[in-house]
């Protein structure tokens, strides 16, 4: 591992990822959501206030309420003890925090790999280096882009409804684009396992996607069955989200250390494989 | 001093064999030759030895170094890899421009690198094409480029002048000669004569397995052997009136009957006089030739060697 070296690969993302057709359509997509879920918020606002006050949070406003989790007491509290708006936002992002994720990262060395362009590369950095640099990068530019967007739906869920726009709605913005940052991190780790083993970004997606989906179809029909079942969420990294709302701080440290646990383990599961596989 | 040693190297995929046991030493400005017909392991040893694939057996060694230890090939070897493509969307000199920061070029010298690199394969003006909208030879041409990028000190180039013209091949033939001594180079190719006349040293792969690793000028046997084109076949008797020369150890046919390999006796290999004097034998017992030189050429020898 080479700093110098990373600092070469990742100062030229930018240029790398801006023409990459698959983290254009990922960037498009969470333009797209950000804007709908602003757009949903505003013309929403007076109905979630109303029904928030009136039911504690115990609403059942959205699509996702049909969810048990909906219902629990952290969503209740982020709700209640912050702007009804920007908490169901920050619930909504959560949710879709692994499908954006898996899209946004799913070409992160497969592209380099199956043009063999890898080859141009690997006798100027090392594999290492370029995979930790890439995994880097992406979250990078990842945080960067929730970042921006959060601020930006904070700015205009404050300025649509004047009174809102203290410095705790702020502090509540930072919070929610941090907590989605770190969030991101283990798609993005996941990402670049999936990456260490194949030469196709379509592939790697459809991998990560398939992963959610059956994880999180094996957890529903789990819980049918008994609370126990309910551990097999854990598989995959999106089973720290209801922790990462709490409003207790111990809670939340605890999610944020396990979502490093996930981006470690995933992490090194595919340094095991880019270190060892032919390129 | 040794720039790149192979030590029993040894890869297989699935089952089947690449390489075998392969061993040899590229010494420090020389220019080697890998040549060995398709399928013989060519492109799996390059890969070898850029690390783009782990030998099952055996050891690469780059000055001394073993391959696994360095933690970086940067400013040691370049690759101009046979099958590898520049990334799409990006023009070729932004992406030399990027392989020049990554040996630790700064911008300046990056950017000068960059020209020099496109002006040694003549292709500054096709520059800001990407890599899918070249031609073939162009991009081969740019990739070629990139394994100059910093002057590494051994460059690795699996057949550099496949499928380009005569003029472009001849061009990166001169880019090569131009750093013997300087580098160290490995090049494979399929075109025997430009091997020959390219390198100092010549490694012959077949079905994986190094038969002959030696200098050129050892390897076409130029000190001890005289090949004589002829029109028509000699009769028995001019055969051992030939035989009969001092300096002649023996003589063998060629299956065409085109050609006479007389093998010079140990003691008139470097004697100035001996080709003079055998033209003069050729004419006295008529035999009809059509010229003559020393040492085989490499394909003869190639061939007899790998058939």
């Amino acid at each position: 591992m080479n700093i110098q070296n990373i600092k070469g690969i990742i100062s030229f993302e930018p240029t790398r990822n801006l023409r990459n057709p698959l983290i254009i359509i990922a960037i498009v997509f969470i333009l797209v959501w950000f804007l709908w879920i602003c757009l949903y918020l505003i013309d929403n606002a007076e109905t979630i206030i109303r029904v928030v006050n009136q039911s504690g949070g115990r609403t059942e406003l959205f699509i996702f309420a049909i969810l048990k989790k909906v219902l629990d007491e952290s969503v209740s509290n982020l709700l209640t003890n912050h702007s009804p708006l920007l908490g169901t936002f920050f619930f909504f992002s959560l949710l879709i925090t692994p499908m954006f994720g898996i899209l946004f990262s799913s070409d992160q060395t497969a592209s380099d790999i199956g043009r063999k362009h890898i080859r141009f590369l690997l006798p100027r950095v090392n594999r290492i280096s370029l995979y930790l640099s890439r995994i880097l990068s992406t979250w990078i530019a990842w945080s960067i882009i929730v970042l921006l967007m959060t601020l930006i739906v904070t700015l205009v869920i404050g300025l649509s409804r004047t009174t809102d726009l203290t410095g705790p709605l702020i502090l509540f913005g930072l919070r929610i684009a941090l907590t989605l940052s770190i969030y991101g991190l283990p798609f993005i780790a996941m990402m670049a396992f999936a990456n260490s083993f194949t030469s196709s970004a379509a592939i790697a997606l459809l991998l990560g996607w398939a992963f959610w989906i059956i994880t999180t179809l094996l957890t529903w029909i789990g819980g049918a069955f008994g609370d126990e079942y309910e551990y097999i969420q854990f598989i995959f990294p999106s089973s720290v989200k209801y922790y990462m709302l709490s409003d207790d701080i111990t809670v939340v440290l605890g999610s944020i250390g396990l979502t490093l646990l996930y981006s470690l383990v995933f992490t090194a599961l595919g340094w095991l494989i880019i270190t060892k596989r032919d390129l | 001093m040794n720039a790149l040693e192979l030590i029993n190297i040894s890869k297989s995929y699935s089952g089947k064999l690449a390489l075998k046991d392969v061993n040899f030493v590229l010494e420090e400005g020389v220019v080697a030759g890998l040549v060995g017909p398709n399928g013989a392991g060519k492109t799996t040893l390059f890969s070898t030895i850029a690390g783009f694939i782990a030998p099952d057996t055996g050891e690469v060694k780059i000055y001394d170094q073993p391959l696994n230890s360095l933690g970086t090939l940067k400013g040691l070897l370049s690759i101009l890899p046979q099958d590898a493509r520049f990334q799409k969307g990006l023009s070729i000199r932004r992406q030399l421009l990027w392989y020049s920061k990554l040996m630790g070029l700064e911008d300046k010298e990056a950017y000068e690198e960059t020209e020099r690199v496109l002006k040694l394969v003549d292709l500054v003006d096709a520059a800001e094409k990407e890599g899918d909208q070249l031609s073939h030879g162009m991009h081969k041409r740019m990739a070629v480029a990139q394994a100059f990028i910093a002057n590494p000190k051994i460059v690795l180039l699996d057949e550099p002048t496949s499928g380009l013209d005569p003029a472009n091949a001849r061009q990166i033939r001169n880019m090569i000669t131009r750093q013997r001594g300087r580098q160290s180079f490995m090049v494979s190719s399929h075109n025997l004569d430009e091997i020959a006349d390219l390198c100092d040293f010549v490694v012959i792969l077949d079905k994986g397995r190094v038969i002959e690793s030696s200098s050129m000028a050892a390897f076409v046997k130029e000190e001890s052997l005289i090949s004589v084109s002829v029109s028509e076949m000699p009769s028995k008797s001019q055969i051992t009136s030939l035989e009969s020369m001092d300096f002649v150890k023996s003589i063998k046919v060629s299956e065409d009957s085109q050609r006479l390999a007389i093998i010079i006796s140990d003691g008139y290999t470097e004697d100035p006089a001996i080709l003079a004097s055998l033209a003069t034998k050729l004419a006295e017992i008529q035999v009809k030739f059509t010229g003559m030189s020393k040492g085989s050429t490499l394909e003869e020898r190639f061939l007899e060697m790998t058939e």
